[in-house]
């Protein structure tokens, strides 16, 4: 059988006759194709042209399905339910699941993410409907083509190429796609990007599936004059082989969406836990190093996790909480800084574990440092540099360790501790490590930890001053305070009582005065200065 | 105890006559070199308060207790010395009688009676006092009798899943079984009869054992020092190898590299236990083979303390390591008696409301409670470990069991033991003011024995009739070594041969470890077959 071609559009916003243009230059050059999809708004601002269109005054040369409003404001042009709107226009309805003649299988969503569902919005009811038949069914492979208004919540993570700029999109939609596992993806709403293929699958843990292409059009006739419309031709996939579809391009990547599924998971946890507490006042979580976790005592961040859950402003808006750690959002706590570079910068954190514990962190919020672009990297490492010799010069050695887990932001901590209790660190490290059952590896000399970690993949990584690094994926059940609990012990800092961070709190003042004594010290060895001054 | 480093070996008069005695002692063997060395040391002394004891320190032991006493015996013979205790290092196997050996976790083929039983019924008696941890391969339900230790039988000592004692003012604390994971943070709950691997998992050491032990350190603020003299244990503290010649242990052990770099070899939570207590000597086993090390140790101002020596001894096989004899110096008025430790009384007694029978995780306090984190003995609990009066451990021992007398067909096809309440560990804990585990566990079944000393009166005048008063029953016998005099004798030809066990060397390690040259000072300086003058205990 012959593959179905296929056009796919941006939002057409109403510019008609820019696209029955480009479709006829199309057709000329390529041929007929079977159907065109359109991703996001159709219809326009301009009443009358949008009545030439309903009339039949304006015809499209090929078979158009299109999605539904994502404003009020043209939502009267559609009818109720999916319905033809004139001969050769289908409009596909707010969400279902088209399966064409040829054994495609469409599936759709219209709309903006929002917590009711109506004309313009679909909700959370809306996606666990769409992935209800797929949960029951027992072979789900996927669908060929999965159609949404708007763009995927962080569908660019762990792509090998980036958009222009980013754009915020739906974790519901992020969901939808995780589950329905589209051949192609498209979305509209905003602009041109074609992502790198990614993976269904976790390489070697599960079996193999097919990789998605997800594509964002920009819309018609835009004046950046971006790609608005996309040509391919596909042949269902329930009449290939399984060799055939699960075929992985040489650019694929990993699976975008794991940690918004983790976090899902992890909420409907909590929730079911009951355990949501009412009290404790809001707080400033800045350099508070388990904003996300799930502890007893952390009342203030759990307290913001419900809030979020519960309000009812649409998700995307849970994406604007601004990064603690972000160096834009530092202003409430600027004094903790230490010393600012050109990427990272340097600063105390709250409770510190000794009065020269220092955090490093990325001026721009990156997850971490295996996510890191290289000069960032670079700046961490001189940053360690630094920091070994200011902690030399005081006698001590230093242990760096990064918790990519339940963590958002990348942030080193440098700890220097006396250096005759170092030689204890690594029985101490691993011996913990194997009390609580946690596997630590260590990394070989020639290697880096982004060689061993994938971008996205939680992790915990301590360098020791004899060089050695070691570092566990095994997340489950990690110990948040893991780091701390193993440098506090008798034989190392003998801090017991500081494990947890809370508990050594220290006031502004105090802190105040710390990071003034710790940038004396540090400016003798502080790179970020001769930069300056040069 | 601030006179301990001044008093002790001074490592650049005493390094000499360790190295030129060591080779003499691998060539002609065992015991002269120890008895020189001393005579030679004792010139140098000027403490006129010591006197010298020697204790016999067993790798496994695998039920050839039997064997270990012969071996003792002939060196004594040869080398004109005596041996005051001997201390096992776990896998002793107390096997009663055949019902016992059900509840060993070992190969069929391993399932054998062996010796300790004659020990048990009074056939034979154990011609030296022996103290013993238990280790993986034991007669666990007669061990579960007593979790606070007692007598398996006259004049042999369980040291129960942890405990400190003192003998002639070297205190010496005890860790029983070995280190898994996933059993390590849950509470004590088997018993016999085991069902679901309980016969497995009730030889895995518990967080509980070590956080008591742990209180042995010093108070926060108080000089450091050596906390206690010997630690015993099992398995080996993960992480010793650092300190050790990892390199000759591979040679005869290669498979051991990749747990040695995971520092999985041993047990993860007594490494740290270790460096807290810095005890003089530790001693263990389960890996079947030799292993010395030495862990210096500094205080915060930067002084030398005495280093842990550690040794890891083998099992009774002919021409193994399994067996050394230490000289400890104690005072001259010493009495040489098994005493409870009064410190370790009041840490049981104040954390006796963390013991609990379950098999899931315990919580155990950390600085980070609001409750009592800190059970170092604060002045009025000690005082009160005192009041209890008498800290001779008394010799109360009793059949609970019912000991093999002969072994016949009928008997090896004997059910397995049935669980009894031992009455050395009510009145202990009666005596402590502690609830009684052993106790505790029993009321888990129904199928309780009942103890053979109420059933069979009669046959066991001896040993029961007496001992409802602590006094001696067993007591001085034990000592006498002629008892056992035919069979050394028996003996003595094999043991030049086959049998090394080798005395007094401590073979110094070459250590890759950043503070080389305090460790190979350290090294040279433990004088032969002996820790240095002073073994007082030191007072907390």
């Amino acid at each position: 059988m012959a593959p179905t071609k296929i056009l796919t559009c941006g939002d057409v916003n109403g510019n008609f006759y820019a696209l029955q243009k480009k479709l006829n230059t199309i057709i000329k050059k390529s041929g007929p194709f079977d159907m065109l999809l359109c991703v996001g708004e159709f219809f326009g601002e301009d009443d009358s042209i949008n009545a030439k269109m309903i009339d039949g005054h304006i015809n499209l040369p090929i078979h158009t399905y299109i999605l539904g409003p994502c404003c009020p404001s043209t939502s009267s042009y559609y009818p109720e339910d999916s319905a033809e709107i004139s001969s050769n226009i289908t409009f596909l309805g707010k969400r279902g699941i088209l399966n064409t003649p040829a054994g495609l299988t469409i599936a759709y969503v219209s709309g903006i993410e929002g917590q009711t569902s109506n004309m313009v919005q679909f909700n959370i009811e809306d996606v666990i409907a769409m992935l209800k038949p797929v949960e029951v069914m027992g072979e789900f492979t996927g669908v060929d083509i999965l159609l949404t208004s708007v763009w995927p919540a962080e569908v660019a993570k762990h792509s090998t190429n980036q958009p222009p700029e980013e754009v915020e999109g739906s974790k519901l939609v992020s969901r939808l796609a995780a589950g329905l596992r589209p051949r192609y993806h498209f979305a509209g709403g905003a602009i041109h990007y074609e992502r790198s293929p990614y993976r269904n699958h976790r390489v070697i843990v599960e079996k193999q599936r097919h990789c998605t292409r997800f594509i964002g059009l920009a819309p018609v006739d835009n004046p950046a004059k971006e790609k608005w419309i996309y040509a391919f031709s596909l042949q269902p996939l329930k009449i290939l082989t399984r060799e055939e579809l699960i075929v992985q391009p040489p650019n694929s990547t990993e699976f975008p969406y794991m940690d918004i599924l983790e976090a899902q998971v992890q909420k409907e946890r909590d929730e079911m836990m009951g355990k949501l507490e009412k009290d404790g006042s809001a707080r400033n979580n800045f350099f508070d190093m388990e904003t996300d976790m799930n502890k007893d005592n952390d009342i203030g961040s759990r307290k913001r996790q419900k809030e979020d859950w519960q309000s009812d402003a649409p998700a995307a808006k849970r994406e604007q909480q601004p990064c603690w750690f972000c160096l834009s959002n530092v202003d409430a706590e600027k004094h903790l800084v230490v010393s600012v570079g050109a990427n990272c910068y340097a600063a105390m954190p709250k409770g510190p574990l000794t009065d020269d514990h220092v955090l490093i962190l990325s001026i721009g919020h990156i997850q971490s440092l295996v996510a890191a672009p290289p000069d960032v990297r670079e700046e961490m490492n001189k940053y360690k540099n630094a920091f070994t010799l200011a902690a030399d010069k005081a006698g001590k050695a230093l242990v760096i360790f990064e918790r990519n887990y339940k963590s958002q932001h990348l942030q080193l901590q440098m700890i220097p501790v006396p250096k005759k209790n170092a030689k204890h660190l690594k029985t101490a490290f691993l011996n913990q490590a194997n009390m609580k059952g946690i596997e630590m590896t260590f990394i070989p000399e020639e290697e880096k930890l982004w060689d061993l970690v994938n971008e996205g993949c939680p992790y915990f990584f301590v360098e020791l001053p004899d060089g050695s690094k070691l570092f566990t994926r095994s997340m489950k059940n990690f110990p948040l305070q893991f780091g701390r609990e193993v440098l506090a012990t008798s034989t190392i800092l003998d801090c017991e009582e500081k494990v947890d961070w809370r508990a050594c709190e220290l006031g502004k003042e105090r802190e105040t005065e710390l990071s003034k004594e710790l940038q004396a010290r540090f400016k003798p060895f502080d790179f970020t200065d001769e930069d300056d001054s040069d | 105890m601030s006179s301990l480093p001044s008093s002790s070996v001074d490592p650049t008069t005493s390094k000499n006559e360790p190295g030129e005695n060591g080779e003499d002692d691998e060539q002609s063997g065992v015991n002269e070199i120890s008895s020189s060395a001393i005579n030679e040391e004792k010139d140098g002394e000027t403490d006129r308060q010591k006197r010298r004891i020697k204790i016999a320190v067993a790798g496994c032991v695998h039920g050839e207790i039997e064997t270990v006493y012969r071996t003792i015996a002939s060196i004594e013979k040869r080398d004109s010395i005596k041996v005051d205790l001997v201390i096992c290092c776990g896998d002793f196997q107390s096997v009663r009688n055949f019902g016992d050996l059900h509840h060993m976790h070992v190969n069929q083929k391993f399932r054998r009676i062996q010796s300790f039983y004659k020990y048990y019924s009074g056939e034979g008696v154990a011609p030296i006092l022996t103290i013993f941890v238990g280790g993986n391969h034991e007669a666990s339900g007669f061990l579960l009798e007593l979790p606070n230790g007692g007598w398996v039988a006259p004049n042999i000592y369980y040291m129960g899943f942890a405990n400190v004692l003192d003998f002639g003012g070297l205190r010496i604390a005890g860790l029983s079984g070995i280190f898994k994971p996933m059993d390590y943070f849950k509470g004590r709950y088997e018993r016999p009869p085991f069902s679901n691997g309980s016969e497995i998992s009730a030889y895995h050491v518990r967080a509980l054992e070590v956080f008591r032990l742990r209180q042995l350190r010093e108070k926060d603020g108080e000089q450091e020092k050596n906390c206690v003299d010997i630690v015993v244990s099992h398995d080996w503290p993960a992480g010793i190898t650092e300190y050790g010649d990892v390199q000759q242990l591979l040679k005869f052990k290669p498979y051991f590299q990749e747990d040695i770099q995971q520092c999985k070899l041993g047990n993860s939570s007594t490494m740290q236990l270790l460096q807290e207590l810095r005890p003089r000597y530790w001693f263990a086993a389960h890996l079947h083979c030799g292993f010395p090390a030495l862990v210096p140790h500094e205080t915060e101002n930067g002084e030398q303390l005495e280093p842990t020596r550690f040794l890891a001894l083998d099992k009774p096989i002919p021409g193994r390591h399994f067996l050394q004899i230490l000289d400890f110096d104690v005072n001259e008025d010493a009495e040489l008696k098994l005493n409870y430790d009064p410190t370790w009384l009041a840490i049981l007694k104040s954390t006796d409301h963390l013991t609990e029978i379950t098999s899931q995780k315990v919580y155990l306090p950390s600085k980070q409670s609001k409750e009592r984190w800190d059970f170092r003995p604060v002045d009025e609990e000690l005082e009160n470990a005192h009041k209890l009066g008498d800290l001779v451990v008394p010799k109360d021992f009793y059949h609970t069991a019912p000991p093999l007398k002969e072994i016949t067909k009928v008997r090896q096809n004997d059910p397995s033991s049935l669980y009894y309440k031992n009455p050395q560990s009510e009145r202990f804990c009666q005596w402590v003011g502690i609830r009684n585990l052993n106790a505790m566990l029993a009321e888990t079944t129904k199928e309780i024995g009942t103890p053979f000393y109420i059933s069979d009166v009669s046959a066991e005048k001896g040993v029961i009739d007496e001992n409802s008063q602590d006094e001696k029953e067993f007591g001085e016998l034990g000592f006498v070594i002629d008892g056992a005099a035919g069979r050394n004798e028996a003996m003595d030809a094999s043991v030049g041969t086959e049998m090394v066990a080798s005395s007094n060397e401590w073979t110094a390690p070459v250590a890759s470890v950043d503070d080389l040259d305090s460790l190979l000072a350290g090294f040279e300086a433990p004088p032969i077959g002996g820790g240095p003058p002073d073994a007082k205990r030191p007072k907390s």
